[in-house]
């Protein structure tokens, strides 16, 4: 990008323009500008990677900080560090690696097809939390904090009650679909899900034909499962239709 | 009652403005939330818990990365989250086939390969992150202060006992020697 220098108030201006900080008046000459001239183009862009650059280390430097302060679930699962030496650890993976993929491909139909669930399946992240003070909100975020650590059968129990009162509410059939699916109740999810499948305008619409083509899969359906997963749009949906697909 | 209205937009909306500005609670709520599930996946399939940190901190950076270049527009909270696990999901999927190459067991999963501009963006960001870490402790500061933590230019110049005019000045000559650190070297990569 640019070699040229550029003056501490070119710079600034740049900046503020980046920023956001210009009233209507400047930005309108500015970009007036902008049109004509080529070169404060490529100045911009190149601050605006720099910018980008400086931040990105920026957080990369406060990544230890967040994971720190995160609960890590599963800790008893570390190797053990020091007392196996690095060749043997290694090896020890690349065997485990191989075992669980010459399985996947070996077993028989029905394993198979729970072994790509497996593969492909993790639970829906939820949704972040704010626990306001909305009572119907509360008591949806209460579902969301024991869905989100863990406890399903908790969390299909609050939203089945609020379910009652809105029974055509499609965040609320998702995540039961979802929390019903990661304590594998496949039957409850295809039902729960399908119900969110008719509401066309739901922002959960895709996910819902994600997660209704894996529990699919997961009872043996495989037809069904495909089409459901092609409907998804998802990028890793066609790699798993072929690995369906494949017998 | 939560719907998918635009009430959960206008949240999504919030969320991003706020990713895009560094806001520090607001990103480390973001890791701590979506790091089990993340965790969870990788040990699911065959990782281990130091795979699983690895794998959601690149992701989490690509993440905000493509926040800040548009890539990745918010349109509800959960769109956001789901976006994330499908980088961790996609990076572990790429680490096991790279695994399972080196042991001649290809079969056949294609690879998620990004396009030719973001390659070359990320490749360009990559090495200016690479002369930015390679600059001298009060540069490296200062613009970490005025770009990541998003500090006024006064309590810049408190921090290292300067007046806000010393702290504007310098902040513009520590980014001149990275600029002129990083043309350098592109320029000598075009004469070679």
């Amino acid at each position: 990008m640019s070699k040229t220098d550029l003056t501490e108030e070119q710079l600034e201006r740049i900046e503020r323009y980046l920023s956001q900080e210009m009233d209507s008046a400047q930005r309108a000459a500015f970009e007036k500008e902008m049109q004509h001239d080529s070169e404060l183009n490529r100045q911009i862009e190149e601050i605006r990677m720099l910018q980008i650059a400086i931040a990105e280390s920026g957080l990369e430097r406060e990544l230890e900080n967040f994971h720190s302060e995160t609960p890590l679930q599963r800790e008893e699962t570390k190797a053990p560090r020091g007392k196996i030496n690095l060749f043997k650890w290694i090896s020890l993976a690349a065997a485990c690696c191989l075992i669980a993929f010459v399985a996947i491909w070996s077993l028989p139909e029905n394993k198979k097809s729970e072994r790509l669930y497996s593969l492909y399946y993790s639970p829906d992240p939820g949704l972040m939390t704010a626990m306001t003070s909305d009572d119907h909100r509360y008591e949806f975020e209460k579902g969301m904090v024991n869905y989100k650590s863990g406890q399903y059968d908790k969390a299909i129990h609050d939203w089945t009650e609020l379910l009652k009162s809105d029974p055509q509410n499609d965040t609320l059939l998702y995540f039961l679909g979802a929390a019903s699916q990661a304590a594998d109740k496949q039957d409850d999810a295809v039902k729960y899900l399908e119900e969110v499948t008719k509401h066309p305008q739901s922002v959960f619409l895709k996910e819902a034909y994600w997660y209704l083509g894996l529990a699919l899969l997961k009872k043996g359906d495989n037809q069904e499962a495909v089409r459901f997963i092609g409907l998804s749009g998802r990028p890793e949906g066609y790699e798993l239709i072929s690995n369906i697909r494949d017998r | 009652m939560p719907a998918s209205d635009h009430r959960e937009t206008d949240l999504g909306v919030a969320l991003f403005e706020k990713i895009k500005a560094n806001d520090a609670p607001t990103l480390k709520r973001l890791y701590r939330d979506n790091y089990m599930q993340a965790e969870r996946y990788v040990l699911n399939n065959s990782g281990s818990a130091d795979d699983a940190k690895d794998v959601f901190q690149e992701s989490f950076i690509a993440l905000w990365r493509n926040v800040q270049l548009g890539r990745f527009e918010v349109q509800h909270e959960q769109s956001l989250q789901s976006y994330l696990f499908r980088i961790v999901r996609n990076k572990w999927m790429d680490k096991l086939r790279d695994r399972k190459k080196q042991r001649d067991l290809y079969v056949g999963m294609p690879e998620n390969k990004p396009d030719l501009d973001e390659q070359y963006m990320d490749e360009y960001l990559t090495k200016l992150k690479r002369h930015y870490n390679q600059m001298g402790e009060p540069c490296k500061e200062l613009l970490y202060r005025f770009y990541f933590k998003k500090f006024s230019l006064r309590d810049i110049g408190l921090h290292f006992s300067w007046t806000e005019a010393t702290a504007k000045n310098n902040k513009y000559r520590c980014l001149q020697k990275l600029r002129t650190a990083f043309n350098k070297e592109n320029k000598d990569s075009e004469q070679n």
